[in-house]
């Protein structure tokens, strides 16, 4: 038997419990439950039974293996015995490394091993999971070699077991979550390669999504960047015994290097993602006489006044039981209220969809009504006989009636020679006395001076209207309406206000704001003419990494001072609201969040002094971040 | 008894001990003051997070670790027995130390909730029920911990054996009671019985249900802690002199 055969023995027997500790945790833990959801629910996967624990423990994992199977060898006068044995310390430390990193791969790819496996067995899971235990696999075991290489590096130099467990953990929290926090560091970050961001960063590809993630070039560095310091951490170990290098630490300054990185951590994730911009006043809204919980769906305002579409909800609710009603609200009275008493109720409209892109139009001049033109509910798929299509109409709603009277006029916008989408929504927009809608390939103009019976005066065919894109997605320009008469300012704010998709885009002072799932970009209007509105591209600012992790989904952008306000649709971490400094639009950059751990906002609109109106489950009035 | 021998060794425990002290009122009264300040999370997940998991479920492993192990490391443990001084008395200093180091935290922690969050999202006095739960569990943590880790002879081991009670009353607590008959000693003991059995009945505070199992977890707890103490005291005395 050779010296490295025997060694490697020995190296066996001492870790072979930690290699059967690892597969009875990441395996025979998960392993009932997923038989069990076999036998009552074939059809059904759940990936995370055996990835999210490879994922959440598989590092911690991987520096017990690396402790146990060091620091025994280094105590006292060990190290002096295996220096004078003919198997040489390079060996020693080689053998020692390759049998615990051989277990901590073996431990922690088994178990998504399986879950293809099991893919198979069930023959229920789509590409997405399949691609997920596959990014597991070729993402996550480079950064479980790494944090085994560095605490096998740290236990070589500490040679304490219990101090080297400290210090490695600090490490692995800085491998795992420091790349996360710095967008220059994003592609070594994991959960970036895991995330579905490498894929979206990769755009449509005729490629697979596994071969998307292996030929991009984030890809390519993480491994080598992984590798490449792992070997170094490898050859430092072996210096660290040749050498005799020892790193002696207090036990306080270990506790205390511990507590800074978790702080450190903390503290950037809460900049990125936590409130910096105060709240100047919450306004609640209380639930309806049936206990229900209310929200703001829609805001229109104009100084501190406008009008509210709320909807009321349950606790779980589901989406076809809510209801919805409207209610003014002016901030400067000294006894607002907003509630289920001040709202006229409209939920009883028979098939009335969701208004989520319904834009409701109000104005100061007639502050006792709104205007709406709803899209209706899409004919169920369970339908033998489906409805039939509603007519398109322009629905005048009164702010100040019973809920009976919600409703005071309603006007038919449909051309019977056309057949009008019912489930798309209708762009509105209010221009002095005339309401403009954008309707079937038609603009039409409604005179609202009598705020009771709007008329339409005018309906003018469109051939060619809306957002032109550069094939890098990027904004073009905006192609006009046919107003003939109006100049060209104000024929480009109404083709503005009726473009489709403009709720994520935002203008003010020549400069228009657009928002994507990656950040935002400034746009600089170079050239107006009388069909055609062209915009330079001028800038760009991307969320933090950590800001696209938790799920950047924009709804609503508006230009309000020196900043551009951002609605982010999601719940839960991330979610809430981004303020961007635009002073210098070629060189956009964020420098406000504000949070909303508990609601989901879905609306907002500028006050004056600065602040912004958003509304949740509540109204909050934020102030503008610090200049 | 011998008062000033006694002073010595609490100006001792304090001497070692304060830097752990400090360590985990400033981690945990920051991080908390951070998380609620931000608003990442709900306060109540917050709270939760760092007075229960952190305050309850790791600060007692991370305070075990310190407690005797070193001592029988740095082989000062032999002298600290050969005081003219009973075994027991200085197991209770080494214990009312540790307790110090899991409650005060935890509830610094409480206190900096209080101020930033109290009646923001959820009433002080549910924030205030979190705090104490969570310092009971850790003391009942601490002290199953240190009982069975008390004669291990480096601070690994301890902490491994703090680790592995952390990750069994984590296994236990998993375990569906409702499925063994009620009333049973069996029951009564994987119910009340684990150190982590009121993290349950916390969340419904404050209903009657609350205060109800709070009690009886309590009433459970103390029999057992009664008898693990003792236990100690007599595994503590029979400790070889010597670290061989």
């Amino acid at each position: 038997m050779t010296e490295s055969t025997a060694l490697l023995k020995k190296e066996w027997w001492e870790l072979r419990w930690f290699l059967l500790a690892g597969l009875a945790f990441f395996i025979g833990l998960p392993l009932p439950i997923v038989i069990n959801n076999l036998r009552h629910h074939p059809s059904v996967m759940q990936a995370e039974l055996f990835e999210g624990p490879v994922l959440a423990f598989g590092g911690l994992y991987a520096f017990l293996v690396a402790i146990g199977g060091l620091c025994h060898d280094l105590k006292g006068n060990t190290l002096d015995f295996w220096s004078s044995r003919p198997i040489g310390l390079k060996r020693f430390c080689l053998v020692k490394y390759l049998t615990g990193l051989s277990i901590v791969l073996c431990v922690c790819s088994l178990p998504l091993f399986l879950n293809f496996l099991l893919y198979q067995l069930t023959n229920a899971t789509g590409q997405l999971y399949r691609m997920h235990s596959f990014n597991m696999l070729s993402c996550h075991s480079f950064t479980l070699i790494l944090i085994f290489s560095v605490t096998f590096l740290i236990g070589a130099l500490v040679r304490h077991a219990a101090r080297t467990a400290l210090l490695s953990l600090c490490a692995g929290l800085i491998v795992y979550f420091l790349p996360s926090l710095f967008s220059s560091l994003e592609s070594l970050s994991v959960f970036y390669h895991l995330s579905e961001g490498v894929l979206a960063e990769a755009g449509p590809s005729r490629y697979s999504a596994s071969a998307v993630l292996f030929l991009s070039q984030a890809y390519k560095q993480f491994v080598l960047v992984m590798l490449t310091l792992s070997l170094a951490c490898l050859v430092l170990s072996w210096l660290a015994l040749e050498r005799n290098w020892r790193l002696t630490m207090n036990k306080q300054l270990i506790s205390w290097s511990l507590g800074l990185v978790m702080l450190l951590l903390a503290g950037s994730s809460a900049f990125q993602l936590g409130s910096n911009m105060n709240c100047a006043r919450q306004i609640s809204i209380p639930p309806t006489q049936q206990g229900m919980q209310q929200g703001v769906f829609r805001i229109v305002a104009s100084q501190d006044a406008g009008a509210l579409l709320l909807y009321d909800f349950m606790p779980n609710w589901i989406s076809a039981h809510v209801n919805y009603s409207i209610c003014p609200f002016d901030l400067g009275a000294p006894d607002l209220v907003i509630g289920p008493a001040y709202a006229t109720h409209l939920g009883d409209w028979p098939g009335i969809h969701s208004p989520e892109d319904d834009k409701l139009v109000w104005s100061p001049q007639h502050p006792s009504r709104a205007y709406l033109i709803p899209r209706h509910k899409r004919p169920d798929a369970a339908d033998t006989e489906p409805a039939p299509i509603p007519d398109l109409e322009l629905w005048t709603l009164a702010l100040d009636a019973a809920d009976a009277n919600a409703i005071c006029h309603k006007l038919k916008l449909n051309d019977p020679s056309i057949e009008s989408n019912p489930n798309r929504a209708t762009p509105v927009h209010l221009h002095g006395a005339t309401l403009y809608a954008y309707a079937d390939q038609r603009l039409l103009c409604i005179d609202v001076s009598d705020s009771d019976k709007p008329t339409v005066t005018q309906t003018i065919p469109v051939k060619r209207f809306g957002i032109n894109l550069n094939r890098d997605r990027t904004y073009k320009g905006l192609r006009t309406l046919p107003l003939p008469d109006m100049s060209d300012g104000e024929r480009f704010d109404i083709s503005f206000g009726l473009a489709p998709g403009n709720d994520k885009l935002a203008y003010a002072n020549d400069l228009l704001v657009a928002a994507t799932r990656q950040g935002i970009t400034t746009y600089r209007m170079v050239d107006m003419d009388k069909e055609f509105v062209r915009f330079e591209r001028l800038g760009h600012a991307r969320v933090s990494s950590l800001q696209r992790l938790a799920g950047f989904y924009p709804r609503q952008v508006i230009i309000h001072g020196d900043f551009a306000y951002v609605l982010n649709f999601e719940t839960g971490i991330g979610g809430g609201m981004l303020a961007f400094d635009i002073r210098r639009p070629e060189r956009p950059r964020q420098v406000g969040h504000y949070a909303a751990p508990k609601e989901r906002f879905f609306a907002m609109a500028p006050l004056p002094n600065g602040k912004i109106l958003v509304g949740g489950h509540s109204l909050h009035i934020v102030n503008p971040p610090r200049q | 008894m011998n008062i000033k021998i006694i002073k010595a060794l609490v100006w001792k425990e304090w001497h070692e001990q304060r830097g752990r002290l400090a360590f985990g009122c400033v981690l945990l009264m920051s991080l908390m003051a951070i998380g609620l300040k931000s608003r990442l999370l709900p306060d109540e997940v917050t709270i939760y997070f760092i007075s229960t998991f952190l305050g309850s479920f790791l600060l007692p492993v991370f305070v075990v670790l310190g407690l005797i192990a070193p001592e029988r490391e740095d082989r000062s443990l032999d002298t600290l027995l050969a005081q003219p001084l009973a075994t027991g008395t200085l197991l209770g200093i080494k214990l009312a130390t540790g307790l110090v180091l899991c409650i005060a935290p935890v509830l610094g922690a409480t206190l900096v909730a209080c101020v930033m969050a109290g009646a923001r999202e959820i009433t002080v006095a549910y924030i205030q029920h979190i705090g104490l739960g969570s310092a009971a569990m850790a003391s009942v943590l601490l002290i199953w911990s240190l009982s069975l880790s008390c004669r291990q002879i480096s601070e690994a081991r301890a902490g491994a054996v703090g680790l592995v009670v952390l990750g069994i009353c984590l296994l236990v607590f998993g375990f569906n009671v409702e499925k063994i008959e009620a009333h049973t000693v069996l029951y009564w003991g994987l119910r009340y019985g684990n150190p982590l059995a009121p993290i349950r009945s916390m969340s419904t505070y404050p209903s009657q249900q609350a205060l109800d199992h709070f009690s009886a977890y309590i009433l459970v707890q103390i029999p057992i802690l009664v008898g693990l103490s003792i236990w100690t005291a007599w595994r503590f005395k029979t400790l070889p002199r010597t670290n061989k």
